[in-house]
């Protein structure tokens, strides 16, 4: 059970905020993969997208903490070990969210290494969840799953690290 | 000529914030070297110590252009190319900034691979550069430039990316 969004920090920024104000928010994803490689996507409660358990980080975490705790919320499962592959700034890619309010989102992008656990289809920030093979992908995923798979694929062939 | 503290994205959060609330904050801070290994470090005008060039993301740049855009505020040379190799996310066991304000300080950190333009040495926010052996860095040293070059070294030699 994650905070809810007044105990948490971003929420208390957009209290101080106003709605109007771009807000810089602050968060990690998890690429997880399957035996045969296929990535864990979530449908999101909010908005219906397909997309990588991810969220914003909370005071006092590191990114790294974020990246584990958002799998563990999202999908139930436990990472061993997460190595970042890129950090994405986003800048300029503002668009109100269901709430209308705006952000630059900045996000740690983290390859999950190992996992316990079983996968959880519906969490109180998801509604289905599934292991897509990169060429299967669901309709309705959101353009950061291709970009991360396109990042990780060449960080593991040429180790670049993908910063913007 | 940079932004004041008062036009800056976390100088208007912090106004809004008020003084006593942590808030995270999100910048780079930037590795250069000359040709005999010897690093690049300014001295702040804010607190006298010797740092490697630094500083707070605005909102609408990304943590590439942040770099670049902090380098040449602060030394005048302007970046060409740059490698990420840690990105620091914990919270600070010390306590409030100069001004009686405490952060968690997301940072991007890099390590500059080709840069241009001369060593300008005092500028809006320094007094004073130059360029250190690692043995031999002057004092007062701010707080984790040695652990910067210890990271940048593991990265070096076994490829290890710090996520902190």
């Amino acid at each position: 059970m994650g905070l809810s969004w007044e105990e948490s920090y971003i929420g208390g920024q957009r209290t101080l905020a106003g709605d109007d104000r771009v807000l810089i928010s602050i968060g990690a994803h998890g690429v997880v993969r399957d035996p045969d490689g296929r990535i864990l996507l979530i449908q999101r409660s909010d908005d219906r997208t397909w997309a990588l358990p991810g969220g914003t980080m909370e005071l006092g975490e590191t990114l790294r903490e974020c990246a584990i705790r958002e799998v563990r919320e999202e999908a139930g499962l436990v990472a061993r070990d997460v190595t970042p592959f890129g950090l994405y700034t986003r800048a300029r890619d503002w668009y109100p969210n269901p709430y209308g309010h705006s952000y630059q989102y900045i996000s740690l992008m983290c390859r999950v290494d190992g996992y316990d656990g079983e996968l959880e289809r519906v969490t109180d920030e998801s509604v289905d969840a599934g292991w897509f093979g990169p060429d299967a992908l669901p309709k309705g995923s959101g353009g950061l799953v291709l970009r991360a798979l396109q990042d990780l694929a060449a960080f593991e062939t040429k180790g670049t690290f993908a910063l913007d | 000529m940079a932004l004041s503290w008062d036009e800056s994205y976390f100088g208007q959060l912090r106004a809004l914030a008020g003084n006593g609330r942590t808030l995270i904050s999100v910048g780079s801070r930037c590795v250069l070297r000359d040709d005999t290994g010897r690093v690049l470090l300014v001295r702040r005008s804010d607190n006298g110590t010797w740092a490697l060039p630094a500083g707070m993301m605005e909102l609408g740049e990304s943590l590439r252009d942040c770099a670049v855009r902090e380098v040449r505020e602060e030394t005048g040379l302007e970046v060409r190319e740059l490698t990420p190799f840690a990105v620091y996310t914990r919270s600070p066991e010390r306590g409030p900034d100069m001004y009686g304000h405490t952060y968690q300080h997301i940072t991007m950190t890099a390590r500059i691979d080709a840069y241009e333009g001369e060593l300008v040495r005092a500028t809006d926010e320094t007094t004073d550069a130059g360029w250190f052996a690692p043995g031999a860095l002057p004092e007062p040293l701010r707080e984790g430039v040695r652990r910067t070059l210890t990271d940048l070294a593991a990265f070096e030699t076994a490829g290890t990316f710090t996520l902190e």
